[in-house]
């Protein structure tokens, strides 16, 4: 039998995917790149989490259930942290339940483009349907982002080879530049390389912003060759609308000065006759999303405390900087894996606090957790709607039935939920 | 490639029944240009032929492969990003709606991923193979990964 997918193997959702299934197994992916191929194949691997476990010890869901609502009633200063990798719904749960236990809620969104998205959305700046891009844009410029090993298919599905209504001729009817520290492999397809030094992406803003409204400054003030620096400018100048895709790149040693600097930017090729908009290339493919629901309902991006009762948020104040102080006795962690990508300090703030896992797989979190309530593969085996990087909701098409006793995101969190 | 239709009319029935449409020549000089099918001339299946039709298929089979187009897709460096699909015109030509930057769902087109890498279909639609011949790199120079390489 062959379906139609919506993969969840990054913020693209690519909503072309075809998948052959037969008995319940998967014959075969057509579309998904390795990214995605690699997900949808997840679901039925060795490394799946398929029974709850408490102290490595398998038990029923109901107990599982049971156990997390205890811990969790209990908890002095209880953490909920994921939600990128979870579908709206879920998210709106996980917010209701951080109110409940008066708990804080985080994820990776706090030290990845959570800022961005919040960013954006404080300004008014409504990104562009990736739809629109593919239609119109006529210079796409890659910015501190290397699509070419994260967004596989973002330059040949939205951004830079599809033929639309203003650029009939794909790639030819398009300028592509790339920002980088150092050449990569999204270059190749590259009209224009800009390599510049680290930290020097809002440096290099303003000296583009500085020609586009008369005021010549030098490409050694951002470190970039000039040869290469002029030629771009030239393109700039010819395009109508052009969209800046930018990265992490853009925020050098936690800087924020340069994500400032490209949205002043724009600003000043708005005001000079040339469309223009930039995205956020977020990762985990449903980092828009929890960062909209959590701005939807508490009116803050991420790190929201509600140990007080009403939510309140600082900037300062994230997951990873109140974990290395230890300030945790209890951790929900749903579809991440902190233990394996926080630093040092809040890794061992983690391990000293008790860890419930909801995960399809045995990361190395779920490994190390009290408590361990198997999650289905959202997109693969769990439905719901996601939120793609430029903002558009998409609806899942599962095509799995969960794997042994996993459940939905969200149908845990109710469960628990219940049980306080 | 120098394959010449007299090598390959040599092994066809010659009777010229033109129960294919053409004559055993013509056909020969179709079956290199990739117009018709060995399959086309049903003599040849007979069991007297099996011979020839066996040494048929070793001449004509560096058509199929990548002597004649010099295209190589090296799967172990693919990441899948359809780069190639969507850039390569005779793809574009076979299934509309990758040009739209969607998979190819058509079973005609010469590039499509499978299981997360780019795979080589139909290597006959190349436009590198006859009758266009036309030197087209494009599915080259836009890989990401240097899976792709045209000699």
């Amino acid at each position: 039998m062959r379906v139609e997918a919506v993969c969840t193997g990054c913020s693209l959702l690519c909503d072309d995917i075809v998948v052959e299934v037969k008995g319940g197994r998967v014959k075969k992916v057509l579309h998904a790149c390795a990214i995605g191929a690699k997900r949808i194949e997840s679901a039925l691997e060795a490394e799946r989490a398929l029974k709850p476990l408490a102290g490595g010890r398998i038990v029923s869901l109901d107990e599982a259930v049971k156990q997390a609502a205890e811990m969790l009633r209990e908890a002095r200063r209880p953490l909920l942290y994921g939600w990128c990798n979870s579908v709206n719904e879920a998210v709106r749960l996980g917010l209701e339940l951080a109110r409940k236990v008066n708990g804080f809620f985080d994820g990776p969104m706090s030290v990845c483009h959570g800022y961005s998205i919040w960013y954006a959305r404080m300004k008014g700046i409504r990104p562009p349907k990736l739809d629109e891009v593919l239609d119109r844009a006529d210079h796409v410029v890659y910015w501190g982002c290397n699509p070419a090993e994260s967004h596989h298919r973002h330059a040949s599905r939205f951004a830079v080879f599809p033929r639309g209504e203003k650029t009939p001729e794909g790639v030819e009817s398009r300028s592509v530049t790339v920002v980088d520290v150092r050449p990569t492999r999204t270059m190749r397809i590259a009209n224009h390389r800009l390599i510049i030094p680290p930290g020097r992406d809002a440096a290099l803003a303003k000296l583009i912003a500085g020609e586009l409204s008369g005021s010549r400054g030098k490409p050694s003030e951002a470190g970039v060759a000039e040869e290469e620096f002029y030629s771009f400018i030239e393109s700039l100048k010819r395009s109508t609308y052009v969209v800046v895709f930018y990265g992490l790149g853009l925020y050098s040693a936690g800087e924020r000065s340069g994500v400032e600097g490209l949205y002043e930017l724009i600003k000043v090729l708005e005001s000079s006759g040339v469309k223009a908009a930039a995205i956020p290339m977020s990762g985990h493919y449903n980092m828009v999303g929890a960062v909209e629901e959590a701005l939807s309902a508490t009116g803050y991006p991420y790190a929201i405390d509600f140990s007080g009762g009403q939510p309140s948020f600082s900037q300062e104040q994230t997951a990873v900087k109140l974990l290395s102080k230890g300030e945790f006795d209890v951790v929900l962690v749903i579809g991440s894996d902190p233990l394996a990508s926080m630093p040092r300090q809040a890794v061992s703030g983690l391990k000293k606090s008790k860890v419930i896992a909801v995960d399809y797989q045995l990361s190395l979190t779920a490994r190390a957790a009290e408590l361990v309530l198997p999650a289905a593969v959202g997109g693969v085996e769990s439905g719901g709607t996601a939120t793609r990087m430029d903002g558009e909701r998409l609806e899942l098409k599962p095509f799995l039935e969960p794997a042994g006793c996993s459940r939905a995101d969200e149908e845990i969190l109710k469960m628990v939920a219940k049980e306080l | 490639m120098s394959l010449s239709p007299l090598d390959v009319y040599k092994l066809l029935p010659k009777t010229n029944c033109k129960k294919c449409g053409h004559t055993c020549l013509a056909f020969a000089t179709k079956l290199i240009l990739r117009e018709v099918k060995l399959e086309d001339c049903p003599l040849l299946f007979e069991d007297k032929y099996a011979e020839n039709l066996a040494k048929l298929r070793e001449l004509l089979e560096p058509v199929m492969d990548t002597y004649e187009t010099g295209l190589k897709l090296d799967e172990s460096k693919c990441t899948g990003c359809g780069n190639c699909v969507v850039v390569c015109p005779a793809n574009v030509s076979v299934d509309p709606s990758v040009a739209r930057g969607m998979g190819a769902n058509s079973e005609e087109v010469v590039f499509r991923v499978e299981d997360g890498v780019a795979k080589i279909v139909n290597l006959e639609r190349c436009r590198r193979f006859p009758p266009d011949r036309i030197n087209c790199r494009m599915c080259e120079q836009y890989c990401y990964s240097k899976a792709i390489e045209i000699y």
